[in-house]
């Protein structure tokens, strides 16, 4: 016999249940996302938990029938590291915005060095790739990195999915180049 | 816990509120609680406790199945006083009381560990149970959570002795 000790909980609403669902599915992928741009534990926590803020506040406006959610979140993502470049580049302290966050624990800036770390390959690959366009660089990192089809990586850059195809096309032979020089070119 | 659990732990509990506002919640409308009601008034064998107010959805609804069985369903803890008789006058050893951060935790040493019926849960978040399901002294308490993530289901514990509590710990955020 299954006995529900001491409390068992009740459900979550409909769409809370979807969010979770989703935060649970695609966290890593976010927060490899930010993982790829600094090393810093505490910069990686907070765009990744801004990411997640702007998603829960406008998951009403999310519409599963028009793209993936994980498009969807690195939509977001994408637009929230812009503004926190932006922010840096203004001179507007990284400060200013943490008052409003917690302080990490000593558990989670090990669980997130460990994350950063795993993405060292993917830093140093995005850092190689500083001299291309940027949009060229995103769309090597949505398809190669993340494993996103064209068409998902197109709905989180906003271009067509053809134009896509045809930038990874282009700067796939770009990587090959830097590559047989030695990344001298 | 991991940053990932604290992080949703946090979005949660200071933005939970903002998916209930989502398409999937806006949806819902009257009419399929009035079509739930009249299927249930058609079965004819049910005995239906329901309360309305307007257009607003009913607060409780205690039901007597074909079976003997009875399912119950609470939206709201105003339902609660009123479930609970129809609960005692069906003879279900069961007790709806609100959940709250406030309340003490509860004691487990009084907790039954067998000898009783696991009330069934539906997807609706309705209990249904039956008069012989728990033992007599003791008392199932259904939680009625006020957090605003929470679906209208209930919460609900193994056996408690009696006298049962008047409130249940809430859980999660």
């Amino acid at each position: 016999m299954t006995v529900p000790v001491p409390v068992h909980p009740p459900p979550l609403a409909p769409a809370a249940r979807a969010f979770e669902a989703i935060y649970q599915a695609e966290f890593d992928v976010v927060m490899a996302y930010f993982a790829r741009r600094t090393a810093e534990p505490q910069t990686a926590a907070d765009l990744t938990a801004d990411t997640f803020v702007a998603a829960i506040t406008s998951f009403g406006s999310f519409d599963s029938s028009r793209g993936t959610a994980r498009a969807w979140l690195l939509g977001i993502a994408r637009r929230v590291f812009a503004q926190h470049c932006e922010a840096v580049t203004r001179g507007r302290d990284v400060v200013v915005r943490m008052t409003g966050r917690r302080a990490l624990s000593g558990d989670e800036i090990d669980d997130l060095v460990g994350r950063i770390d795993a993405e060292r390959a993917g830093r140093d690959l995005v850092a190689a790739l500083s001299t291309l366009p940027a949009l060229d660089r995103e769309v090597v990192e949505l398809v190669d990195l993340v494993g996103m089809t064209p068409k998902e990586a197109a709905a989180v850059l906003g271009v067509s999915s053809g134009a896509v195809r045809i930038r990874l096309f282009r700067v796939r032979g770009k990587i090959r180049d830097l590559a047989a020089h030695g990344g001298q070119r | 816990m991991t940053f990932k659990d604290n992080l949703l732990e946090d979005l949660m509990s200071e933005h939970g509120a903002a998916l209930v506002d989502a398409p999937e919640q806006r949806k819902r409308s009257a009419r399929p609680l009035l079509v739930a009601a009249a299927v249930l008034a058609v079965a004819g064998a049910a005995t239906v406790a329901i309360t309305t107010s307007g257009n607003a959805p009913e607060a409780w609804a205690v039901t007597k199945n074909a079976d003997g069985s009875v399912t119950v369903s609470i939206r709201d803890i105003k339902g609660v006083d009123a479930a609970n008789a129809k609960l005692r006058e069906y003879g279900i050893h069961a007790k709806a009381v609100p959940m709250s951060k406030d309340c003490a935790d509860l004691d487990e040493s009084k907790l039954l560990k067998g000898g009783y019926a696991v009330p069934r849960t539906s997807e609706d978040g309705s209990v249904t149970m039956s008069a012989g399901d728990v033992p007599a002294g003791y008392t199932v308490l259904l939680g009625v959570s006020n957090l605003p993530n929470r679906a209208t289901g209930l919460g609900l514990t193994a056996p408690t002795q009696d006298p049962a509590p008047n409130c249940l710990a809430e859980v999660g955020s």
